[in-house]
């Protein structure tokens, strides 16, 4: 780096020229799991989790000039991009993905565990998909990506003490259900 | 609460997903960027707060040698102009690139990688400037290393056409563009530098001390209609610009757009002058850059620490 360079770096939030070299790479890597798992979430489908995330960070990184560092953290501008993907996917395909797959990858070597696993995936995947809209997403940024409330507020625009009441509330009735279908089960 | 039940959904993404996608992703990104462009960011962001984007596009006439050049760029003061990040977006969203617009006519000469050398009387010799060392340094400082990095320069010709059709996105219509300089000549000189960074368990701070940047412009310009149209450029209304064009000497003074969402700039006194500091407006310790000329040299005292800190060390240097 040149001389004069180090001096652009350090002004770099300063300059319109500056749209500034971050280490994509990185930050892919940090980011991948976290919008991968949003969508696993949000469509209760890995396949098309998979294509999601890939459009997502299609369009991130085709739009990289426009990011600003100096305005956002990455994660909140990729996760914007995230969901208007999430919003358009719903627009088109008008009906919840069927909740197919969603503990495709095994993660252990015992039979009977990973059936249950499974089982309780795919009960999980099914509480989440009867949820509306905006819970859904909420607990889809919280869990699946594992945002913070504060940084939910920053990518959803709603306040952070409006997105804990509606998670408080939202988790609740899920904790509900859940245990009630494992007493009825058991 | 009890939520672990809710987490239990969360895996990785499959290691071939992940590579596949990256692959596709990193394709365009590591296309090898226009070496021109690569080497001459500093000199075309140079040129950006010299005399406005503009100037880069509007300088004169093609006979480019010396006896033809009245006009001379040189630092000697920096002065700061706050830019609203609006503004900014716009720029970047319209893809408002000087690279792309400048570089197709450039001739340039790279520099190489920065040398690293022993004491800064290698380094005075190699830049060919007095070298200074501050005697002040933050107290956790236990690594100081010397650079020199070499001189470079380009050569390129104007494009009022480009620039004409940038002003126009950004729906500047009402500046008169000098058109009978397009295909005129501007020559970049960047001397050689000397770097010094010092680095502590906490503090990092680079000194860059060279002569001043040079940039040839042929006879006839005006500096001062350049300047108010990269102001235009950077927001400015037509009034305002035409008045800031007026104060500044546009031959001698290094502007610098500051977003006034991220940075904080004032004048402060250094070394009997009067030097420019730039803060950002987050950070513990704060990122500062302190630049000021002296001597017919450039200084720029940069990193994490505190102003106080780097206005000491700036009046310690000897």
């Amino acid at each position: 780096m040149t001389a004069q360079a180090r001096v652009l770096n350090w002004i770099l939030p300063f300059s319109p020229l500056s749209a500034t070299e971050a280490d994509w790479e990185a930050l892919y890597q940090q980011e991948l799991p976290r919008i991968y798992n949003f969508f696993r979430y949000r469509v209760g489908n890995s396949a098309v989790a998979e294509d999601l995330t890939s459009l997502t960070f299609e369009k991130a990184w085709g739009a990289r000039h426009r990011y600003r560092r100096d305005l956002a953290a990455f994660s909140t501008w990729l996760f914007t991009i995230a969901r208007n993907v999430a919003t358009d996917h719903f627009r088109r395909s008008h009906h919840e993905v069927p909740l197919e797959e969603i503990s495709r990858h095994a993660g252990t070597h015992d039979p009977e565990a990973e059936v249950l696993r499974r089982a309780e995936n795919e009960r999980l995947a099914a509480l989440l998909a009867e949820l509306p809209e905006r819970e859904r997403d909420l607990l889809s940024l919280k869990y699946g990506a594992g945002l913070t409330n504060r940084a939910i507020a920053q990518v959803t625009g709603l306040s952070e003490s409006n997105i804990g009441t509606i998670l408080h509330r939202t988790i609740g009735k899920l904790r509900e259900q859940w245990t009630e279908e494992r007493s009825i089960e058991n | 609460m009890d939520d672990k039940f809710l987490t239990q959904l969360r895996e990785d993404p499959r290691p071939d997903f992940s590579q596949e996608l990256w692959e596709r992703l990193a394709v365009p990104a590591q296309t090898k960027p226009n070496p021109t462009l690569r080497y001459w960011k500093p000199a075309l962001a140079a040129m950006l707060v010299v005399t406005g984007t503009v100037a880069l596009f509007s300088f004169p006439s093609v006979q480019a040698m010396a006896q033809d050049f009245l006009d001379l760029f040189r630092v000697k003061k920096f002065a700061a102009i706050s830019v609203s990040p609006e503004r900014l977006a716009e720029l970047r969203d319209k893809k408002f690139n000087l690279h792309d617009l400048l570089a197709t006519e450039a001739d340039v000469k790279r520099p190489a990688e920065p040398v690293k050398v022993d004491n800064t009387a290698i380094a005075q010799d190699l830049a060919r400037i007095p070298v200074l060392k501050p005697t002040q340094l933050p107290l956790d400082v236990t690594d100081t290393q010397i650079l020199v990095q070499e001189g470079h320069s380009a050569r390129f010709k104007a494009d009022t056409e480009k620039l004409q059709a940038a002003l126009e996105t950004l729906g500047i219509t009402d500046v008169s563009i000098p058109h009978h300089l397009n295909g005129s000549q501007v020559s970049i000189n960047i001397p050689p530098a000397v770097v010094m960074n010092f680095k502590g368990e906490r503090s990092q701070v680079a000194l860059i001390q060279a002569r001043s940047p040079e940039i040839t412009l042929p006879p006839g310009v005006d500096l001062s209609q350049i300047g108010e149209i990269g102001l235009r450029i950077v927001g400015m209304s037509p009034e305002e610009s035409r008045q800031f064009a007026r104060k500044i000497d546009w031959n001698s003074t290094l502007l610098v757009p500051v977003p006034a969402d991220a940075g904080a700039f004032r004048e402060v006194q250094v070394r009997n002058t009067t030097g420019l500091l730039i803060s950002s407006k987050d950070g513990r310790p704060r990122h500062s850059v302190l630049l000021w000329s002296e001597n017919n040299l450039v200084y720029a005292l940069m990193g994490k620490a505190n102003n106080v800190d780097l206005i000491e060390m700036a009046n310690s240097l000897k």
